[in-house]
């Protein structure tokens, strides 16, 4: 059964990356991961492999089943089915183990409001071994480090919604975590805020750190990430490179603006020339072409300045998380003539709140409900 | 399309997030070169060993556990952090009861209403129930407060044991919990500690309503301090046994509503089924044959015989030993709810 799936995921997946050949001391390693809670089946048989040092992001909407793989690694929830490792580390079985190895955090900051972000971390710091003296000098640190001096002192309470993100990062760095867990590390935050935790995790994963992360956005997982992993209805739908992953999604979309129709109408049979499928907003005369690779706008400006065009804006735009799904759900179909009612196998698992419409997207291969019997394997 | 944003602080605050975090890399290094087993590895500092790493002999068990001073001189040294790995039970339950006692009293909101609370249950009581006084039995008492003000203290520890059960959920839910819960700490820990600090909040709590009582409402015990003392002790006792039962159903039930409907069910009949406020003899039957098996009338009566100077006879160690059974019992479920993490 296990082969099968992994077949399975290896059809999907026609690059070599994303049917990887078995890293050799991985430090994580997944196999046939499943998690059912009473009715709902939120990981259905899950691979997964992470080389030490790398940072992969984990795609997925809400209900995806990424805060259940990140709480399973995490040793906060018990599979139902199949095995992970951390650092070599059974998850169920070593699970004290695995946590002094590893620093999580969630969805929702993990701090207590009642103390400051001095006596957070120092808290952290002497819950992980550290004496007195020094855990106080690693927390003034880490809250010089991270911003916080200003609020250091006052309870937690009162942060805003970034500096909570902030502090919690910080907590987690607190000692020298191996293998770091991020789950939708940048959701609630502003632009900013963003970015810092951005060149943060960059940090950490240029000093050796390995990293995972869960986000629902392309962007995100394409800045950090070394290798994607896009989760839905509990399997993994595809994995690569950012760059493979966009490859073979292909729809980066170059949107030019003119001012006038005239113009407007010009692109759009010239971008036909040019193979493209270009379609007119006339309203604003904005042309949005997609483009079937990044270096496509080189033609396509080209174009525009052989005829003098004026343009008044061009911006290529990221595929977004949808067009993804979309993209691969074609590829499944044609692939495979998977019915759709397959993936309703599937469903919405670790988020109860998730209430957006989870694109459906077949999961290729038997979705098998998960086996009790293998529990002990 | 660039993604460095141009601040120029937060730029050097991340240069420094490099080098501090450069640190604990190469602490990593280090200390995986050393290999594990690093022959005499002193203590920490503050005399706790790393009881737990007895248990995982051969991992990183014996890594090196510097003392904390020689390294650097902030003793965040690379080397020193690296054995940052997780402390002994001993030293958990220490900072986490005292976090948990800093909370409390910080907040001194919280802590004028939780001594305001049983000073009004103490003025309604005596006040509503001043006419029991002429009941026959109760001469002997000299005052109705004296008859009252022993279980209004087993009252306050019954009050407290619930709060440990809504504060853990309470506590689950603002996220601390689950900090916790992904460090590599017991969970039993989390759980002792936070009857630990209900504890202590208790005794701060029955102390300085008792001694409010003597001072302004006629509380006059034939104990003395000591029997007074001894009955306080005893509330402690009952009190941190009972807050296990309250624990457990909270890792039972995480779920405040259904938390508090479950105390005020399981109060206001222990209370009020036992001898806590009028004597047995002038009750129906059938209440006196509840009030026989339920667990309260012995700490009420074996905390009234203490302050009141009488010989408390079978009730001491019946009360002294339901606490120990139901703190046993609360734990060991608390603990394999608390444990299974769905």
């Amino acid at each position: 059964m296990p082969e099968n799936r992994t077949s399975a995921l290896g059809r999907l997946s026609d690059d070599p990356v994303a049917t990887p050949a078995r890293i050799t001391d991985p430090r994580i390693d997944v196999v046939d991961l499943g998690k059912t809670y009473d009715q709902v089946t939120a990981l259905a048989g899950v691979n997964l492999q992470v080389a030490a040092g790398s940072v992969v992001a984990v795609l997925g909407h809400n209900g995806a089943g990424k805060t259940t793989l990140v709480d399973i690694l995490a040793t906060r929830v018990k599979p139902t089915s199949g095995t992970a490792t951390v650092c070599g580390l059974d998850v169920v079985r070593d699970s004290h183990e695995v946590r002094r190895r590893i620093a999580l955090t969630g969805q929702f900051a993990s701090i207590d409001e009642t103390l400051s972000a001095k006596g957070n971390l120092v808290l952290v710091a002497r819950l992980l071994g550290a004496p007195k003296r020094a855990a106080k000098a690693r927390a003034e640190e880490l809250v010089e480090v991270f911003g916080l001096v200003d609020a250091a002192d006052r309870p937690a309470m009162t942060y805003s919604g970034g500096m909570r993100r902030r502090l919690d990062l910080a907590a987690c760095l607190v000692g020298s975590p191996e293998v770091l867990f991020l789950d939708e590390p940048t959701t609630g935050l502003d632009p900013v805020s963003r970015i810092g935790l951005w060149d943060t995790v960059r940090q950490l994963a240029a000093l050796g750190a390995t990293v995972v992360l869960t986000t629902q956005y392309l962007e995100e997982a394409d800045r950090l990430a070394d290798r994607l992993v896009v989760l839905a209805a509990g399997a993994v739908v595809a994995g690569g490179t950012p760059a493979e992953l966009k490859a073979r999604v292909g729809a980066r979309t170059a949107a030019v603006s003119f001012p006038d129709a005239f113009s407007a109408r010009w692109a759009l049979e010239e971008f036909h020339r040019l193979g493209l499928r270009p379609t007119l907003d006339p309203g604003s005369h904005t042309v949005h072409a997609p483009m079937p690779s990044p270096g496509m706008i080189v033609p396509l400006v080209r174009e525009l300045d052989r005829y003098g065009l004026r343009v008044l804006d061009l911006t290529v735009t990221e595929p977004t998380l949808d067009e993804v799904y979309l993209a691969l759900h074609h590829a499944a179909w044609s692939a495979e003539g998977v019915g759709a009612d397959q993936a309703a196998a599937g469903g919405s698992g670790d988020d109860p709140e998730a209430t957006g419409p989870v694109p459906v997207v077949p999961v290729p291969g038997p979705a098998r409900p998960a086996d009790p019997a293998e529990e002990s394997a | 399309m660039s993604t460095d944003h141009p601040r120029a602080s937060s730029r050097a605050e991340r240069r420094r997030a490099v080098g501090a975090l450069a640190r604990g890399t190469a602490a990593r290094n280090t200390a995986a070169a050393k290999g594990s087993g690093t022959p005499d590895t002193p203590a920490s500092p503050d005399g706790v060993e790393a009881g737990q790493d007895a248990r995982h002999p051969g991992t990183r068990a014996g890594k090196a556990k510097p003392d904390g001073h020689g390294n650097a001189e902030d003793g965040t040294s690379a080397a020193d952090r690296a054995a940052w790995t997780g402390s002994s039970v001993r030293t958990q339950v220490w900072v986490l009861t005292t976090r948990s006692l800093r909370a409390a009293f910080g907040n001194y909101r919280l802590v004028f209403f939780g001594f305001l609370q049983p000073v009004v249950l103490l003025l309604l009581f005596s006040q509503v129930f001043s006419g029991v006084s002429a009941l026959p039995g109760m001469a002997q008492y000299a005052g109705y407060i004296n008859y009252l003000m022993p279980a209004t203290l087993v009252n306050i520890a019954l009050l407290t044991a619930m709060g440990a059960g809504a504060g853990l959920i309470a506590e689950t839910y603002s996220g601390v919990v689950g900090r916790f819960r992904s460090l590599p700490i017991s969970p039993v820990s989390v759980l002792v500690a936070r009857t630990f600090a209900d504890t202590a909040r208790l005794a701060v709590q029955q102390t300085s309503i008792a001694v409010a009582a003597v001072l302004f409402l006629d509380f006059a015990p034939d104990g003395g301090p000591l029997g007074l003392a001894a009955a306080i002790l005893l509330t402690l006792v009952v009190g941190w046994g009972l807050s296990w039962i309250f624990v457990a159903i909270a890792t039972w039930q995480r779920n405040v509503e259904l938390m508090q409907a479950i105390s005020f069910i399981a109060m206001y009949p222990l209370m009020f089924t036992s001898s806590a406020y009028m004597p047995l003899q002038s009750m129906p039957a059938w209440i006196r044959a509840v009030a026989a098996v339920n667990p309260l009338t012995y700490a009420i009566d074996a905390t009234r015989a203490l302050a009141l100077g009488r010989i408390p006879g079978w009730s001491l160690p019946l009360a002294v030993g339901l606490a120990l059974v139901a703190a046993l019992a609360g734990a060991a479920t608390a603990a394999r709810n608390f444990r299974r993490v769905t």
